[in-house]
């Protein structure tokens, strides 16, 4: 596809009116192609903005108060620490032990120096300091499991490998070389089962690495999966995947 | 904590600035940091608008609720996903929502029991809610410009953004050759653009 083609393409792009087959031709385009990747970010914003000509309607005080309550509650750990460099993402579990309780030890030194400059947010503070003692507390579980994940021949140089405890419903995958995803698109990782497909969560790498958890209890009761996959969706996730995987995980041991 | 928050609700204004004041890049910034004030303060500024999004792509007012509780919990459990360097929080969290609600209208195929928008953009409209709305002066400026485009173009691409429909879906729903389809949907966002963001330069 050369740029005239993709231009032709690009608002439809940013409006989402594009079909699957035409998506793939015009994001190989813009991967290589900063000039149209410019006019691209242009049409999205205009796209976005046509959002707020609606007919606006309040939502019901009801809605404030569980979305509010919900946000309350104690979530899983909310990690978005650097898996510094671990090149060997699948090497014994050991050596992941050691780098976590590093990169642990980092950033409790890093929260204090927060916790000092801004008093305000003693409570969050808190909250992740507790999230560290649970994660110290994961790793050490005795049912922590991991299994490699294979990336598909486009993401050659990725490493990654997902991690999970059945008595915690935790899981979290920690992923080397990825690289940032395309504009406007996320990677999301996939809970399969027999051709059903559970979302866990969308995540970003930085630098190319990415260590993300999961909270698996929001998967339906029972309901054990098989395998585990990466794919690339837009902005904000997609409810069942659209594209082929990155990254997939060998069979999950029983 | 419950007693403490409570406490902490008489001065909000500790550190010399109220919230509703700071600009939204600040708030997501205060919000990743875990501050459950900045998050209630995005709540208040942009849940009406999140809402009354999901409910046009929607139809419906009980899933656009589920969507823009899992639009701002997102937000709040995620809010590293908004990049500051790509472009201003509000293009973001609608982009974020309208594709949420897109999705849940496609992975439910209600889109077949539903009636096709009509393409009309409400124009009117006193809500005194809008007055005081921060984002009102730049809702006003983006239903200027899409009534000063042509209707064809108008429902070309109003189709395809609300109504979550591909440029061969809407040529099967108007009847029209598809070349005609994506020539309005091209032509409109050109005037948008043009419409829209030069005078954001001025």
């Amino acid at each position: 596809m050369d740029c005239q083609e993709a231009r032709e393409l690009l608002d439809s792009y940013a409006l989402g009116a594009l079909a699957e087959r035409e998506i793939h031709a015009l994001e190989e385009h813009l991967e290589g192609c900063s000039r149209c990747r410019g006019e691209l970010e242009e049409a999205r914003h205009v796209a976005a903005l046509l959002g707020l000509a609606v007919p606006i309607v309040r939502p019901r005080p009801a809605l404030r108060r569980r979305v509010l309550a919900q946000a309350r509650r104690p979530a899983l750990p909310r990690l978005r620490w650097l898996w510094p460099g671990l090149a060997a993402a699948s090497a014994a579990a050991s050596v992941a032990l050691a780098a976590l309780a590093l990169l642990l030890y980092t950033q409790v030194q890093d929260m204090r120096v927060e916790q000092e400059r801004l008093r305000a947010e003693i409570f969050s503070t808190r909250e992740l300091a507790r999230e560290h003692t649970e994660m110290v507390s994961l790793v050490s579980l005795p049912d922590l499991r991991l299994v490699p994940m294979f990336p598909s021949p486009q993401y050659g140089d990725a490493r990654a490998t997902y991690y999970w405890s059945e008595s915690k419903r935790w899981g979290f995958v920690a992923a080397v070389n990825l690289p940032d995803p395309p504009p406007g698109r996320v990677y999301q990782l996939w809970y399969l089962r027999d051709g059903e497909a559970h979302s866990g969560d969308t995540f970003l790498p930085r630098n190319g690495t990415a260590y993300h958890a999961f909270d698996l209890s929001r998967l339906p009761g029972g309901w054990r999966p098989t395998e585990v996959t990466v794919t690339l969706e837009p902005e904000g996730g997609s409810s069942q995947p659209t594209t082929p995987p990155v990254l997939s995980s060998s069979p999950l041991p029983r | 904590m419950e007693e403490q928050s409570g406490a902490r609700g008489q001065h909000p204004q500790e550190g010399g600035q109220s919230y509703s004041s700071l600009p939204d890049e600040e708030l997501v910034a205060r919000l990743m940091r875990g501050d459950i004030r900045a998050f209630e303060t995005l709540y208040d500024r942009y849940s009406s608008l999140v809402y009354s999004l999901a409910r046009k792509v929607l139809g419906d007012s009980h899933q656009a609720e589920d969507v823009t509780q899992d639009v701002f919990l997102r937000l709040w459990h995620r809010a590293e996903m908004y990049l500051p360097r790509k472009g201003p929080f509000l293009g973001w969290l609608l982009t974020v929502t309208r594709n949420r609600a897109t999705d849940e209208l496609r992975s439910q195929m209600r889109r077949l029991k539903r009636q096709a928008p009509t393409g009309e953009t409400n124009v009117g409209g006193g809500d005194d809610l809008l007055q005081e709305a921060h984002w009102a002066q730049e809702r006003e400026r983006v239903k200027a410009a899409l009534a000063a485009l042509p209707p064809e173009q108008r429902q070309a691409i109003e189709l395809a953004y609300f109504g979550g429909f591909t440029q061969q879906e809407i040529a099967q729903l108007t009847g029209l050759p598809l070349g005609t389809i994506k020539t309005r949907i091209r032509l409109g966002m050109r005037k948008l653009r043009a419409l829209l963001l030069s005078q954001e330069q001025e």
